[in-house]
């Protein structure tokens, strides 16, 4: 016996003790009472706090958060925008065997990815070949005429892509959605570590912890390799529609982490030679990669939204004559699309030749009559989605729902079947996650994050966010979501 | 390094309202204790300061009389005054907040937290048992604030553009002193009254200037002394002369500086050259009126050259 355990009644032990995720698949605890071999110390270590220690360190993880300034912001909120970002300092855990399968099933699926973006803009051999329906494409909200015939280096669109993985019951990673527009939350994965270094430093000494404060290096070379001009430091820019986005702090932090200019479209000039150029105080000054974190319809209004004030007149021009890189490359988003991922595994096999080593959920199209009969009559059981929202807008989260909810989604579904899918509710693993002092199972995902330039490269784990609300499946910040740091971890297992 | 021409205009901008506010405040708060000391009679109206800061006409937009409340009000607390304390604080902060890349930390942390006192104590220390203590306190924060800056903002460009914006502006707060003192003195006539000293005093100590006129002329307050120690001590930090001299090496430090430091240069000509005295309010107050052209121009070629 443990002497110099402090007593029961104060201590986190009993917590732990009677913490029991139930049905789901928890990442920390197997039974009841017994800590998965990844996370043994973890726990062993959080067991041994008082109420009071763990309360403290939830304080300094508070006033770190402050101090170093981690917010985010909240459209809906009017004029005081900025929040601070909500965190649980119990970390989440995966073993690294574990993790490497799924690094590479992350990167043989940006991969096929950008094999059909490239495929869909030029030549279009997989409409042609009948495995991806061509009106699904041609008319899809993402799908950019003016990109049409533009070889992008490497054949990349999507240079950052943000992959939302799920584990069900049955404890497998699923893919649930491939974000390739302007994914955000890296910013919070590296804040995390931060946080979580300064609040539970012991733990460090022991474990070895694959670091992530690798990626803006990673993201450099990335947007360095994308360059028209060979240079040995391009200019970059990152690209921001300002203040008020609801990303600012990511964009602001990103651009100091790899010593890009944070510029917003007014910053920027396309002359007559079709060069990008920045405005600044030395005059006029030529810029090679742009990581721009505005939508594409704003991005150029000479070619897409004539009253978009944070773009660049002449944009589009500048890319397409190859003058300038873009990531992620206009249009990329087509393959964003709720619709257009339950295509993901055919595109696997039809591009790589290969096995998808991650899955999809399951997912029923409306677009197709027999499934949206389905859909229709299982509203109560599956997870009905539009196909072209992000941020968790739009759901219907069936057995939580009312029936006048049923009846507007259903409504929606009749109306525009194109722009709507369904699936079955999964049951999100768990991870213990503080509420006041006790410890409760939460719901929760991770975006890991794959840079594709030259190489391609996957964050070590990403960004696990966790539903704070008893039961909530819901894990975006803007919905009362919070985070946890990750740990990928060599045990040796 | 580079300096996007977005943000050198927000930092020259954020100087010049760091030093607008600290300047109002001084004024308002100097201008209160000359009240105090005037004999009954000889009272200066609180005009005076409307024509300083030279919004006389918004001001009559908006206010009937121009009385201590509404006067001072309009010049602390008042939301539509671009020139307001409350205002300039205001721009500041979303100056600096938007430069938040370049500003050292600390700095920004200053800012919020005089942008928050200045919002949540303008509108209550209108009343003047409250009012010298607020001003007092804006004041030292901006003093703070840059210390800040000069012990913490390595000495590149953004440094060089907070230095010009914030030598103009004491620049032409220091001219428009100057004038509206000449301005009293041109309504009156030409013969001196015993109230006039308390007067140049007043304007000494508004720009912080009484330790320096004391070392350099003595206890003595003389119009033609303070007048020219104002505008024409190269050594003294609030002088015209040195401001401009500060605007002309600033600019030196920034990329195609030609049309500035020439537009700097005229105006130390100019002013080696001062030579009137004050009793000659008429030919003061035309000197002062060309100076600030001059000062315009400085901004007009910076806007063109950086911005």
């Amino acid at each position: 016996m443990n002497v110099s355990m402090p007593p029961e009644s104060d201590s986190q032990a009993a917590h732990w003790d009677h913490y029991d995720p139930g049905e789901f698949y928890d990442e920390l605890i197997s039974t009841p009472g017994h800590a998965r071999q990844v996370a043994r110390r973890l726990v062993a270590y959080l067991r041994s706090q008082s109420d009071d220690e763990i309360r403290e360190r939830r304080l300094a993880a508070d006033l770190a958060i402050r101090e170093m300034g981690v917010s985010f912001t909240v459209y809906s909120e009017g004029s005081n925008i900025d929040r601070a970002w909500p965190f649980d300092i119990i970390p989440r855990t995966i073993p690294l065997r574990e993790w490497e399968r799924v690094a590479e099933g992350l990167k043989q699926r940006v991969n096929a990815l950008n094999l059909f973006i490239d495929d869909v803009y030029n030549a279009g051999r997989i409409l042609k070949d009948k495995v991806v329906p061509k009106d699904l494409i041609l008319g899809s909200a993402n799908y950019r005429k003016a990109c049409r015939g533009v070889k992008p280096k490497y054949g990349v669109w999507a240079h950052i892509c943000g992959s939302d993985l799920v584990r069900d019951a049955d404890g497998k990673f699923y893919v649930l959605e491939d974000n390739l527009r302007v994914p955000s939350g890296v910013s919070y994965m590296i804040e995390n570590r931060q946080v979580t270094k300064r609040v539970l430093p012991e733990l460090f000494e022991h474990y070895s912890i694959l670091p992530v404060d690798n990626y803006p290096t990673q993201l450099f070379e990335m947007l360095s390799s994308i360059s028209p001009r060979s240079l040995r430091k391009p200019q970059i820019v990152v690209l921001t529609p300002g203040i008020y986005n609801s990303a600012y702090f990511e964009h602001s932090f990103l651009a100091r982490e790899i010593g890009a200019e944070l510029v917003e479209g007014s910053d920027l000039f396309v002359d007559t030679d079709d060069c990008l150029y920045m405005r600044t105080i030395d005059g006029l000054e030529r810029v090679d990669v742009v990581y721009r974190r505005v939508d594409d319809l704003f991005l150029d209004p000479e070619v897409f939204r004539k009253d978009s004030t944070l773009g660049v007149p002449g944009f589009l021009r500048a890319w397409r004559a190859g003058n300038v890189g873009v990531a992620n490359a206009p249009g990329a988003g087509v393959a964003d699309d709720k619709v257009v991922y339950a295509y993901v595994p055919k595109m696997i096999h039809y591009y790589l030749d290969e096995e998808p080593i991650v899955p999809n959920v399951p997912t029923y199209l409306c677009l197709d009559e027999k499934e949206r009969d389905y859909v229709l009559n299982h509203l109560e059981e599956l997870v009905v989605k539009p196909a072209n929202e992000s941020g968790g807008y739009g759901i219907l989260v069936g057995p939580k729902s009312t029936q006048a909810q049923r009846d507007e989604t259903a409504a929606g579904i009749k109306k525009d079947p194109r722009n709507w899918i369904a699936q079955p509710t999964l049951a999100l693993s768990t991870a213990p996650t503080l509420d006041g002092s006790s410890i409760e199972p939460r719901h929760l995902d991770l975006r890991p994050f794959i840079l594709q330039g030259k190489t391609t490269e996957v964050t070590a784990g990403g960004l696990t966010r966790v539903a704070l609300k008893a039961g909530s499946l819901v894990v975006n910040s803007s919905q009362g979501g919070g985070s946890k740091d990750t740990w990928v971890l060599d045990t040796g297992l | 390094m580079t300096m996007l021409s977005r943000v050198a205009e927000r930092l020259f901008w954020a100087a010049r309202y760091l030093e607008r506010a600290e300047d109002s405040s001084r004024l308002v708060n100097s201008y209160f204790h000359v009240v105090l000391d005037l004999p009954i009679g000889a009272a200066l109206g609180w005009d005076v300061l409307l024509k300083i800061t030279a919004n006389e006409e918004q001001f009559g937009l908006r206010y009937n009389k121009p009385i201590e409340r509404n006067v001072v009000k309009f010049l602390i607390a008042d939301d539509d005054n671009p020139a307001s304390i409350l205002s300039s604080v205001r721009g500041l902060r979303e100056n600096v907040r938007t430069t938040r890349d370049v500003i050292p930390a600390d700095v920004w942390e200053q800012v919020n937290e005089l942008h928050h006192r200045v919002q949540d104590e303008a509108v209550n220390s209108v009343a003047r048992r409250a009012r010298y203590g607020f001003l007092t306190d804006v004041v030292e924060s901006c003093q703070r604030i840059n210390g800040a800056l000069e012990g913490t903002l390595s000495r590149d460009q953004a440094y060089y553009l907070l230095q010009i914006g914030r030598n103009l502006e004491r620049a032409d707060m220091c001219t428009r002193i100057l004038d509206v003192a000449a301005g009293i003195l041109l309504e009156r006539s030409a013969e001196i009254s015993p109230c006039d000293s308390l007067l140049w005093a007043n304007i000494l100590k508004t720009l912080g200037a009484g330790t320096a006129y004391l070392r350099r002329v003595g206890p003595t307050i003389q119009a033609d002394e303070v007048i020219s120690l104002i505008l024409g001590d190269e050594a003294f930090p609030r002088s015209v002369l040195h401001c401009v001299g500060r605007i002309r090496l600033s600019a030196r430090r920034l990329p195609r500086p030609r049309r500035v430091i020439l537009a700097a240069a005229a105006i130390q000509r100019n002013l080696l050259g001062f030579k009137i005295e004050a009793t000659k309010a008429k030919r003061l107050h035309g000197y002062l009126d060309e100076l600030q052209q001059e000062l315009i121009q400085i901004q007009d070629r910076a806007t063109k050259t950086w911005f």
